[in-house]
């Protein structure tokens, strides 16, 4: 099976073939991704759908290292634009009101239910668990991705574990 | 629970419910839109392009004046009807403008798509 740098290298150079086999192996993450940053399925898909057009015209801005990171890179600005479209910021304050999301996505059983867990974080604190989590990125990896220093986002991801945890216990309990 | 069992409990979950994104017309609508993408790109490098030959046919008869006698015969069949519609355009300010609007859109459309 050839490798993600290999298939970019392709794609680059115009192999749609290339590029569409990119997209198979990492549709899912993006667009589980973009879900869980905007908090439903319609825009996360747009978001997502974007991410891959765009990679496609700055696939020669790809220098090597994990695709998964760059992809993920490519679709965390496409959600930025899509939240400067709405005026919204990230809020960096722990303290700050949890925002709301629309909770389409909401289904019941007897699992966490992660989509409603993730809307009761910090917007801070949802994008480093959904890119260090649930899109596998390291620390590292998210930090290049955001521009946020490297403690931040471990702070992040940690307290954000943290509060879905207590969230799984209250769960449990009730 | 551990904090590392709890961290590795949630990515499964979320892998779990990646893996349930697999298939669709996901992939079959960013390809059309690619293609979509692709066929305007093409429009508008076609017309950069004619934009182009144009004003270089247009500049032909200046560049060759000097060693050609003068323009007569098919340079000037071909280079008149453009110097009319050139004059035509710089006289009037609105014409001038949507030219030049379209010139520029067509130029930053052919530099932004991909080749």
């Amino acid at each position: 099976m050839r490798s993600d740098p290999d298939l970019a290298h392709d794609a680059a150079k115009g192999d749609r073939t290339a590029f569409t086999e990119l997209m198979q192996r990492h549709q899912a993450r993006v667009r589980g991704m973009a879900r869980r940053l905007t908090g439903n399925a319609e825009d996360g898909d747009d978001i997502a759908q974007s991410a891959f057009t765009s990679a496609w015209s700055k696939l020669s801005t790809y220098r090597g290292g994990t695709f998964r990171a760059w992809i993920c890179t490519v679709c965390w600005r496409e959600f930025l634009q899509w939240r400067r479209r709405r005026g919204l910021e990230i809020e960096f304050d722990e303290t700050a009101e949890i925002l709301s999301f629309e909770d389409r996505d909401s289904r019941p059983g007897d699992k966490i239910d992660l989509q409603r867990a993730l809307t009761r974080l910090t917007t801070a604190q949802r994008v480093c668990v959904v890119m260090c989590v649930a899109a596998g990125l390291s620390h590292q990896e998210a930090a290049n991705a955001t521009g946020w220093p490297l403690g931040t986002v471990k702070s992040h991801t940690k307290r954000g574990l943290d509060a879905l945890r207590r969230q799984l216990v209250q769960d449990d309990v009730a | 629970m551990t904090e590392d069992r709890f961290e590795t409990m949630l990515a499964e979950q979320f892998a779990e419910e990646d893996a349930a994104l697999r298939g669709g017309d996901f992939i079959k609508e960013v390809d059309q839109k690619l293609d979509r993408q692709g066929r305007l790109r093409r429009v508008a490098l076609a017309g950069s392009g004619l934009l182009g030959g144009a004003l270089a046919l247009y500049q032909l008869p200046k560049l060759f004046s000097d060693v050609l006698p003068s323009s007569t015969g098919v340079t000037t069949r071909l280079t008149d009807p453009l110097s009319q519609t050139a004059g035509e355009i710089t006289s009037n300010p609105l014409l001038l403008a949507v030219t030049g609007a379209c010139a520029v859109t067509l130029l930053l459309l052919a530099s932004l798509e991909r080749a």
